[in-house]
């Protein structure tokens, strides 16, 4: 008998590796990246030393590469149509959903053949993804200029209350700018996660954020090291900016501008330049004087704390109005939650400080800067899920924050995954024929809380074909949703007397098909047609790094007690053909032999499982199960 | 971990109606810091695709199990009791004549004073009537499925009457 190698428990058979990994807030006015560095977690600056990178994109020439930032943002009134802000607010939409409120987006939407809007620009139509993408490759080198080496995978945030439409575009964006995403965070949560690991405290915590173009609300319980979502609640499209047009739109009135502003872009993105400075004044003034300037129009006057307030009083009350509804499906009352936290930038006006203070009855925890909390909250969590940390530490419970259905008879919709049900979850729900003989089935998969379909969000529409022939009632159609832990949504269904399955991954209705992705990594590459391929033999050699490091970590682990000498040996020789294919240059080849050692691993993985659960119960660990 | 286990079993608890929330919570979390997908996060793909099964059946069971109607139903569908469909009507006159007057109720509600108020009553008087029919079912489910499922019928259709309330109220804030 071969004598098996015994490692030291804790002791994985590779050397210690930091691995390097990030967290990006990708937010509607502004971007940032953070990372874990020799343990402490931190935004990471430019080279001109800021954290903040402005979410705007301005287009130039074809085949120019556009300019992201701080010098976009400051040409947008040159510029306007070329340049594009709050970005955020349109991903995830589809082009009829933008075109039935035409003028409120400061966009040239061209003719798009798919359901993806795409915008003009001196460039060329561009998807709000690609839009995105590029803000996400500028954090992307920033991070790893700073980090020196290239990112593992990164943690991307999003607000809690995206619905799968959106976060399919945001996982779609990071793909574009070629990054490999170990988890969409939902921001409230990331912001617990910056808070939660200072000082952990059990109990009761509101997250407040309010951001640029989005508010979320979410209750949670910390529990043992177990942060578990208990409800969320917001509005994708409710944010600062809100309370900048209602600040535009007076400053409009005061230069005597009779038409609508968003008439006049270049008008609008002055006036919304001028609010916005008022504004974050207001936050450390009483009072500011103003003097508007523009074109052959003038205005100067006193803009006070008080007015100000008064213009957005309606924007913080929608806003409460949210955290009623969220408290309640927590069933919980206000004067159970034990600690409140403020993020998002929104959150340094006054009046939102002083409002959900007067709500809770507490005042607000705001020790880490709103700005950075979430993205220091997202560079925790993927300097967990990246592997720099052993087990046990902290893990997160989110759940979906709309409700998942399906259309049935009479354009209702009936739910089946409610919101705020913890996930990743998978649910069954069974459907019959309604007529005799009828051999096909269609399924329309909606979110929203709404009980008309058409007054959801339709997100996907795919047919069941070949249900053999029954009297009407007979057939047993079973769907089952799947949510995983990003969120996103996966449907499969079966006739059960038949067998008969149909699966897709829903892609929303007007998404991106997985060919649209692929189309555009190409076309970011098509000036540099070998720096693609070397791209695509990297990814294949990381990936193939991936799969052999957590292979030998885990054989290192319990291979010994799970697998008797001879699946011993063949996964370790596996495991060596891998590491010899992915030293030479072939992608394709790689990608396959990662395809085998994982199948072939498919049952050591099932024992690994089984062994983790009786561990789970019983509270012993393997050596003292094993001495 | 077997995923046809019974969630009683998964969650090592006793087959009963009466369940130990503590103990429940504490396995609940204890399984979850095991399978969640993000303690797989670099493990290999097929690590990934069975926790993800695995954290969902517990996520599920967790869900079931604290639920008081899911809870009797899953415990009847354990035992062979045919729940039938949800549109099921009920053969017992006084309980018809209840239904009827709580549907009134909740009609009238709207012309309160203050109908946020007196809806969050009802919805506390609802759940009230659940507990009430929850402790009985625990009382007679090994003996008697039949009633046991009759018990189990008011108890979602108390439910449906707080769902409904709770819907008036988000459109009334």
């Amino acid at each position: 008998m071969a004598l098996l190698q015994i490692s030291e428990p804790g002791q994985s058979a590779a050397p210690h590796q930091h691995h390097l990994a990030a967290g990006i807030d990708l937010g509607t006015t502004n971007s940032l990246v953070a990372s874990v560095r020799s343990g402490v977690a931190e935004t990471l600056e430019d080279e001109s030393g800021d954290y903040i990178l402005p979410s705007v994109v301005r287009y130039r020439t074809e085949g120019e590469s556009p300019i992201v930032g701080e010098a976009a943002r400051v040409s947008a009134a040159e510029d306007p149509f070329n340049t594009l802000a709050s970005i955020k607010r349109i991903v995830g939409k589809s082009a009829e959903e933008l075109s039935a409120i035409p003028g409120q987006y400061p966009y040239r939407f061209a003719e798009s053949e798919s359901a993806v809007p795409k915008i003009e620009t001196a460039a060329g139509a561009v998807t709000p993804i690609e839009v995105s993408a590029e803000i996400l490759k500028v954090l992307q080198r920033r991070a790893e200029e700073t980090l020196g080496g290239e990112l593992e995978g990164v943690v991307v945030t999003v607000p809690a209350y995206f619905d799968d439409a959106q976060r399919q575009a945001t996982k779609d964006a990071a793909k574009v700018a070629g990054l490999h995403v170990l988890r969409l965070l939902n921001e409230p949560t990331a912001a617990a996660v910056a808070y939660g690991l200072d000082r952990q405290p059990e109990g009761i915590h509101a997250i407040y954020d309010f951001g640029g173009g989005t508010f979320d609300i979410s209750i949670l319980r910390l529990t043992k090291g177990v942060f578990e979502v208990l409800s969320t609640g917001g509005d994708a499209v409710l944010g600062g900016d809100d309370m900048d047009h209602a600040i535009a739109q007076w400053m409009g009135e005061q230069l005597g501008v009779e038409q609508p502003l968003e008439h006049d872009p270049v008008l609008l993105k002055t006036l919304l330049r001028e609010a916005r400075h008022a504004k974050e004044q207001l936050t450390i003034e009483e009072r500011v004087e103003l003097s508007l300037q523009i074109g052959d129009r003038q205005w100067q006057g006193i803009f006070t704390l008080e007015q100000l307030n008064t213009l957005i009083a309606p924007v913080v009350q929608k806003t409460l109005r949210i955290v009623r509804r969220a408290l309640r499906d927590a069933n919980l009352d206000k004067e159970e939650v034990s600690e409140v936290v403020l993020v998002g930038g929104s959150t340094r006006v006054p009046l939102v400080q002083q409002q959900v203070q007067a709500f809770f009855g507490r005042a607000p925890l705001d020790g880490i800067d709103p700005e950075r909390v979430v993205a220091i909250g997202a560079a925790i969590q993927a300097d967990i899920l990246v592997g720099n940390k052993k087990d046990g530490e902290l893990l997160l419970l989110d759940v979906t924050p709309l409700s998942l259905g399906l259309e049935i008879m009479g354009g209702m919709s009936e739910v089946v995954i409610p919101r705020n049900t913890t996930i990743p979850v998978a649910r069954a729900q069974e459907f019959t024929t309604f007529k005799d003989g009828q051999t096909a089935m269609s399924i329309h998969v909606v979110q929203g809380e709404r009980e008309m379909v058409e007054d959801n969000r339709s997100l996907a529409r795919f047919e069941l074909r070949g249900i053999p022939p029954m009297v009407a009632g007979a057939a047993r159609i079973r769907v089952t949703f799947q949510v995983d832990a990003d969120g996103l949504l996966s449907v499969s269904s079966q006739e059960e007397t038949s067998g008969l399955q149909a699966e897709i991954t829903v892609k929303p209705s007007y998404g991106l098909s997985d060919g649209e992705v692929e189309g555009m990594l190409k076309d970011s590459y098509k000036y540099a047609e070998s720096d693609r391929d070397a791209r695509m033999l990297r990814e294949q050699q990381v990936e193939a790094k991936r799969t052999i490091e957590a292979m030998e970590a885990a054989l290192a682990k319990d291979g010994e007690v799970l697998l008797n000498a001879e699946e011993m040996a063949q996964l370790r020789q596996m495991i060596e053909q891998l590491r010899s294919v992915a030293e030479g240059e072939d992608a394709r080849a790689i990608e396959k032999k990662i395809e085998t050692v994982n199948r072939e691993s498919e049952f050591y993985a099932a024992r690994r499982m089984d062994q983790s659960v009786q561990q789970a119960l019983s509270g012993k660990n393997v050596e003292e199960i094993n001495p | 971990m077997d995923l046809t286990a019974d969630y009683f079993t998964l969650f090592g608890l006793p087959l009963d109606y009466s369940i130990d929330r503590t103990r429940l919570s504490d396995h609940y979390r204890q399984l979850q810091q095991q399978y969640h997908p993000d303690r797989f996060a670099n493990a290999p793909e097929q690590e990934r695709r069975l926790s993800l099964q695995m954290a969902s059946r517990v996520n599920e069971g967790n869900r079931v199990l604290r639920d008081p109607i899911e809870r009797a139903r899953y415990l009847l569908e354990q035992s062979g009791v045919d729940l039938g469909t949800d549109g099921e009507t009920l053969r017992d006159g006084a309980f018809l004549m209840e239904q009827m007057e709580l549907r009134e109720t909740l009609e009238a509600v709207q012309q309160e004073s203050d109908p946020v108020a007196a809806l969050e009553q009802f919805v506390e008087q609802m759940e009230g009537r659940i507990r009430e029919q929850g402790e009985l079912f625990a009382a007679l489910w090994q003996q008697d499925g039949e009633q046991a499922k009759q018990v189990t019928q008011r108890m979602q259709f108390f439910h449906r009457l707080a769902h409904q309330a709770e819907s008036m109220i988000d459109d009334l804030i």
